[in-house]
């Protein structure tokens, strides 16, 4: 009996011996070539389809994999430029765009891609069911019914298409430029279609594109994993061949890897862990603005001291911006009064509202409400932008109002709940995120400023028929000097009379590892694969 | 044959069970307040988009309807689509399981590694030191918060001293063996990848001992309690002044007894370790079930979270009926009825 103990303690301790030896093991590219990032949000990847991706977990892996008529320069996101279109022209009334393709584009399967490609990509981002980004492409008039009249190839190196209204070629192009707008290789595509569903089975696992990297492995909430498109010609190879996207939930885990060298880029970094790695030699911290914002949004119906505009810049005196910024954000964030965030056309940099108590004492008893009110506020369970939890942001809003006489009862439910009541037109109050779509004014002016969208002001129940009148005919002007005066003005009502305090604009914090080189980021094109290259 | 009638009713019963538990989450999840749509299409979605996503899903329809589609697609092994990432159901939880079921397995070996000769020495060493640190121990595995311990541990094994590897199944700079049963070190085993079985056991150690600490705590506390009152009863006395030897006596002849109730812990806690090991999976970004259903909650994924539910009920019935049968096995005066 204590033999066979003996033997069986043994056969454990020499089992788990063998185990613990780290041994080198076989690779297709060594860590050179290969680029890991950890990144604690890539559960929300519904698909690697570009023409349904939506989330970030989708579009950064997507952009690597496909390439769009048009892009962005880095850096400058007013500026599009040529990436499969070699040229573009824009009739006078904004309605007309015709695009000469480059000769010699390739998809990863060897296909040349033609304005067959194009037409096809369209016609699926239209088409496709459950499509959370089809909204980008269908508020320009193109939906299932009008595409096959909208958007047409007359020889396999043009496409053409008309709008049935005008839409800013700022907007247009910058919509066109993300990554739901990707061209895929129509033929592979077609030749995997199954019970009619656009090939998206098939692209879920699978990639059909022409950009420098093609899917690998995608497990869902587990990688992402690329490799090098062979066939890439749009520009020079990149150096780096492999590009491994971790999802790991926790910033701790994160940060350890990117210690041991198991990542090189840490995603989800607290603000305190930044600011630690700042004083390591081996990494850097790399920073940018996000075009997002954070919010706090006011009903103007369901609480009647909101329906008065004096009440709701009283609410965007009492809030100490400064204050925010610098002890919850540590620096994380920089200020935004505007709705437009800094980056884009018609930022608007001079901010009317400091945190001056006074001053909204007295709006408020101007306004009738000198004994203040009560509101409720509905936040979700979601971490808010710039990294921190929306509890700990609310209980400082909680405590400037209340230094007014605002008293706020905050409830914090799920996300999706929340969206559910403020879809409903039944919030007090909310405090939210709101991140870019397509890098253009009109992405921030419509929803905040126009109620016929449907979107955030009419969720509070603001309506302004001069804003909107504003914000429609911007929608459909080039990008001139009367385009961005158009913009200021929204600006100005927004601050003045508008349902929202705008908190914040968050920046985009990242460990990066000190062996990456050349490393370029944005919040609309990602990471620059292309010009990277590692120690 | 006795033992197989019982099965068989056991299994009849079962599928009431199911059919119940089937019932009672669609009822939840379809009335808590939180909205799938708006959790699948996000905040910037209008609203035409959300009514067309609503009917394409089918939640237009009403509740009955809706249960009767379901349940008329579960007998034909049809889980449905999850909302979130478009694939059957079934394929996630095939994806998903066998990790589980890899890591569950690997962290029961360990519990009962520890867990079962703690005990016994805890036990044959009552009161003194032996005793005193299994008991600590014991109480550590069962109170200690399982994301403090893998933190911990990780902390130190793998950021500071870089003995073991980091979170995942495998490092990425391994081949992975080709995809045979799911379980990545069954998969390298059966395929002869020596390198990846090796990477692929040096990454399950820290979550295994994770896992299997907490149960091992369980074990060893059950194991002690029960051995201890096995030791009093006649039947020892009887082995012993027998004249045999005492190793003999408690291992063949009082363990047997006592590990009647530690057989039921083992099981049970099998079955819960294979629905519950979230936190493990998610600090170990271990590709398993629980991550697969914590997500599946955040998101409102109903298709996801019925499918979930039902394969953890199939799971839990399945162990308590191996308990059941074991029992049997361990202990002659059981009888089926």
């Amino acid at each position: 009996m204590r033999r066979r103990l003996l033997v069986g303690v043994l056969a454990c301790v020499l089992f788990t011996a063998w185990a613990a030896v780290p041994g080198g093991f076989a690779a297709n590219y060594g860590s050179q070539q290969t680029v890991v990032i950890a990144d604690g949000s890539l559960s929300d990847a519904v698909t690697m389809d570009p023409n349904l991706a939506y989330e970030r977990s989708s579009t950064v892996p997507d952009h690597q994999m496909y390439s769009t008529l048009v892009t962005f320069a880095r850096g400058n996101l007013t500026q599009v430029q040529p990436q499969v279109a070699q040229s573009w022209d824009v009739s006078k009334d904004a309605r007309t765009y015709t695009f000469h393709l480059k000769h010699g584009v390739v998809f990863s399967s060897g296909n040349p891609l033609t304005a067959d490609d194009v037409v096809y990509s369209i016609q699926r981002v239209v088409n496709l069911p459950k499509n959370p980004a089809s909204w980008l492409i269908t508020q320009m008039g193109i939906d299932d019914k009008t595409v096959s009249a909208t958007v047409k190839a007359p020889d396999p190196y043009t496409v053409v298409i008309a709008l049935p209204k005008p839409f800013s070629p700022g907007a247009f192009l910058s919509i066109l430029a993300n990554p739901v707008a990707s061209i895929v290789d129509s033929k592979t595509v077609k030749a995997h279609v199954q019970n009619n569903d656009w090939g998206n089975a098939w692209l879920n696992d699978h990639s059909a594109g022409s950009g420098p990297f093609v899917l690998v492995k995608w497990e869902r909430s587990v990688s992402i994993e690329l490799g090098p498109n062979p066939t890439y010609n749009l520009g020079a190879v990149p150096s780096i061949k492999r590009i491994v996207l971790l999802n790991i939930a926790e910033n701790t885990v994160q940060r350890e890897m990117l210690g041991r060298g198991d990542a090189d880029i840490a995603w989800d970094l607290s603000a305190s862990q930044i600011a630690a790695l700042r004083r390591e030699p081996k990494f850097f911290v790399f920073q940018t603005p996000d075009l997002a914002m954070e919010y706090l949004g006011m009903d103007v119906k369901n609480v009647a001291a909101f329906g008065k505009a004096g009440v709701r810049q009283a609410v965007k005196y009492a809030i100490d911006y400064d204050g925010i910024i610098k002890d919850l954000l540590t620096g994380n964030g920089t200020p935004l009064q505007g709705v437009i965030p800094k980056g884009l056309f018609g930022y608007e940099p001079s901010l009317p509202f400091k945190h001056d108590p006074a001053r909204a004492k007295s709006l408020l008893a101007e306004a009738g409400f000198g004994n203040g009110f009560t509101a409720e506020l509905l936040i979700g369970t979601a971490v808010q932008a710039g990294g921190i939890s929306g509890a700990d942001l609310a209980a400082k809003i909680k405590n400037d109002l209340g230094a007014v006489g605002i008293r706020i009862n905050v409830r914090q439910i799920v996300g999706s709940e929340m969206l559910k009541t403020y879809r409903a037109q039944q919030a007090q109050m909310v405090m939210l995120t709101w991140f870019v779509d397509y890098p253009d004014a009109d992405d921030f002016a419509k929803p905040f400023g126009d109620y016929t969208q449907k979107s955030l002001a009419w969720r509070l129940n603001y309506a302004n028929d001069p804003l909107s009148k504003l914000v429609g005919q911007a929608a459909e002007m080039q990008n001139t000097p009367e385009r961005a005066a158009i913009y200021k003005k929204v600006n100005e009502t927004m601050a003045q009379d508008g349902p929202f305090a705008i908190l914040y604009q968050p920046l985009v914090s990242l460990g990066v590892s000190k062996r990456i080189q050349n490393f370029l980021y944005d919040p609309v094109n990602f990471y620059d694969f292309l010009v990277m290259t590692k120690q | 044959m006795n033992l197989l009638r019982f099965v068989a009713r056991r299994a009849g019963l079962t599928m009431f069970v199911l059919a119940g538990v089937t019932l009672i989450t669609f009822v939840i999840s379809h009335v808590v307040p939180a909205d799938p749509v708006a959790a699948y299409l996000g905040e910037h979605a209008p609203p035409a988009l959300v009514e067309k996503v609503r009917h394409q899903i089918g939640l237009d329809k009403p509740l009955p309807v809706q249960y009767v589609i379901y349940m008329r697609d579960l007998f034909h092994g049809n889980l449905g689509i999850s909302i979130m990432d478009n694939r059957p159901v079934s394929q996630d939880l095939a994806q998903y399981l066998p990790a589980t079921v890899e890591l569950s397995t690997a962290a029961m070996m360990v519990a009962i590694a520890i867990g079962i000769p703690t005990g016994v020495v805890s036990a044959l060493y009552k009161d003194r030191w032996p005793d005193q640190v299994a008991r600590v121990f014991a109480l550590g595995g069962t109170s200690l918060p399982v994301f403090y311990v893998a933190l911990l541990l990780l902390g130190v094994l793998y950021s500071k001293l870089g003995i073991l590897p980091g979170p995942g199944q495998l490092g990425i700079y391994t081949q992975p063996p080709p995809h045979l049963t799911g379980m990545v070190a069954v998969d390298a085993l059966l395929s002869g990848s020596w390198d990846a079985l090796r990477d692929a056991c040096r990454h399950l150690i820290l979550p295994a001992f994770v896992l299997g600490y907490y149960s091992a705590g369980l074990i060893t506390r059950m194991t002690r309690g029960s051995l201890l009152e096995v030791l009093r009863q006649d039947y020892v006395r009887t082995a012993r002044a027998k004249g045999l030897a005492e190793g003999r006596v408690v291992l063949r002849h009082a363990l047997r007894n006592a590990l009647l109730p530690t057989v039921t812990v083992i099981g049970l806690t099998y079955g819960s370790l294979l629905s519950g090991a979230v936190l493990t999976e998610t600090i170990f970004s271990w590709p398993g079930l629980g991550r697969y259903a914590t997500n599946s909650v955040i998101s409102v994924d109903i298709p996801a979270v019925l499918g979930v539910t039902l394969v953890i009920a199939v799971i839990y019935s399945m162990a308590n009926l191996a308990v059941d049968v074991l029992y049997a096995y361990l202990d002659p005066q059981v009888r089926y009825t």
